[in-house]
């Protein structure tokens, strides 16, 4: 009995000084760790809105969909950004952000989060330039202005200037009419991937349609 | 023990990796690329220090008989802490890189099995270099399992391409079985070079006893004829 006693106060003991050390450190990074998180997906929207972006509101939301406004040093709108995810990655749940202008012409398309398979599913989802062995010796313009442009990623630049306000994206090849039809080219080997991205971006595209009054041009 | 064998002992002798045999989910899962495999093991040598010496701290008033599950409270303790400061401080693409293998290292065998075999026994001093040893030598041979499986799988070394047609290289090497074969061929050269040099000092090199040779015919390790 007292055995058990001494057994269970010591356990309690370190458990409530480990509780206690992780609840200070938890209220004392609370703040920085709100802000880096802000700052980041900042950041990431950054890339999809034009240069001129002073502002980023986040504007009435639902369905699964985050809308962002991204206003101009006067205040007026000039652009938006849409966050949404779909659960059917091949890896769980991909997270995406598409940025598009008044008139629904989507500016890019970002894979924010994702939990795909390195090397396959990931094609589909990475924007990343290569960056050669090579370069460290030789440093061109490309290599010091890279920062502030959005990497190529096939698959997700093939949504580029098709419009949320046409019909449902689906894959094949893009044609002339793309108001109408929007055409998207998936990656092969990715398809399980590409089709979560797809569906994200039909489930940003319905709810702009019912949220937004695009422009007509 | 002095403190400089300590501190190296981790290192190369007793290498959490290559010798003792620890820890062996987080390398084949963490050595897909250099850069993964050197954060991890960057959060694992912090992680392991600070458990090591709060362990050594705390040897007299934890008993014997609940001496696991302290020593995990301990570690998930120092891994959320990380995880929390990283969040608030480090830079984004650290933290997105770290992000699912920072929660691994709570249940990391190396970390529990210092602090059972090494920090319960020793002053916090010696347990502290002993951790950062072994964190070392851990992140040292993660670090070369993931340039060599990168460098098969894509033809990039952290990231920097050495063979730019290779984009779409070896893929069997960045998944567990291509580990397996790599983490194979580094114990098999390690063992060589002990072999070896054991041969050159006129000794005959006695294999750790877990390995269990007086049963096996196979490699011949140790024997005169290797």
């Amino acid at each position: 009995m007292k055995e058990i006693l001494k057994l269970t106060l010591s356990l309690t003991l370190i458990c409530a000084i480990a509780g206690a050390a992780l609840a200070f450190v938890s209220q004392k990074t609370d703040g920085p760790r709100k802000k880096a998180r802000l700052a980041q997906r900042n950041a990431k929207m950054k890339l999809l809105l034009p240069e001129e972006t002073a502002k980023i509101q986040e504007s009435p939301t639902g369905n699964g969909v985050t809308f962002f406004e991204a206003r101009d040093n006067t205040g007026k709108v000039i652009a938006y950004c849409a966050e949404s995810s779909d659960p059917n990655g091949f890896g769980g749940e991909v997270k995406v952000l598409v940025g598009f202008n008044l008139n629904g012409a989507i500016r890019g398309v970002l894979v924010s989060e994702n939990s795909e398979t390195p090397g396959i599913g990931s094609r589909a989802c990475n924007r990343e330039t290569p960056k050669s062995f090579w370069s460290l010796f030789q440093k061109t313009e490309d290599d010091t202005n890279r920062e502030n442009v959005l990497p190529p990623n096939s698959y997700l630049d093939s949504y580029n200037n098709c419009r949320l306000t046409g019909g449902e994206f689906q894959f094949g090849i893009p044609s002339p009419e793309q108001d109408t039809n929007n055409y998207v080219m998936p990656i092969t080997g990715a398809t399980i991937s590409s089709t979560a991205i797809r569906n994200a971006v039909n489930r940003i595209a319905s709810e702009a349609k019912n949220r937004i009054s695009f422009t007509q041009e | 023990m002095s403190a400089f064998k300590t501190f190296t002992n981790g290192i190369w002798k007793e290498n959490p990796v290559f010798i003792l045999l620890l820890g062996m989910c987080p390398t084949l899962a963490t050595s897909s690329s250099a850069k993964n495999a050197i954060y991890m093991g960057m959060a694992t040598t912090f992680v392991l220090a600070c458990s090591n010496f709060v362990v050594s701290c705390f040897k007299r008033i934890i008993p014997d008989k609940v001496r696991i599950p302290c020593f995990i409270v301990i570690i998930a303790t120092f891994v959320t802490i990380v995880q929390f400061l990283m969040e608030a401080y480090a830079p984004a693409a650290l933290v997105k890189a770290l992000g699912i293998y920072l929660p691994l290292i709570t249940v990391n065998c190396i970390v529990l099995g210092r602090a059972e075999a090494f920090a319960s026994k020793h002053n916090p001093f010696l347990s502290l270099l002993d951790g950062i040893g072994m964190g070392l030598g851990f992140t040292l041979a993660l670090t070369a399992l993931g340039a060599v499986r990168e460098f098969f799988a894509s033809g990039t070394i952290f990231e920097l391409s050495i063979i730019p047609a290779w984009n779409d290289g070896f893929k069997l090497f960045s998944y567990a079985p291509g580990a397996f074969i790599v983490l194979g061929a580094f114990l098999a050269g390690i063992n060589y070079l002990k072999i070896r040099s054991a041969a050159k000092e006129g000794k005959t090199y006695e294999p750790p006893a877990e390995l269990n040779c007086a049963t096996c015919n196979i490699c011949h390790i140790g024997s005169k004829k290797a």
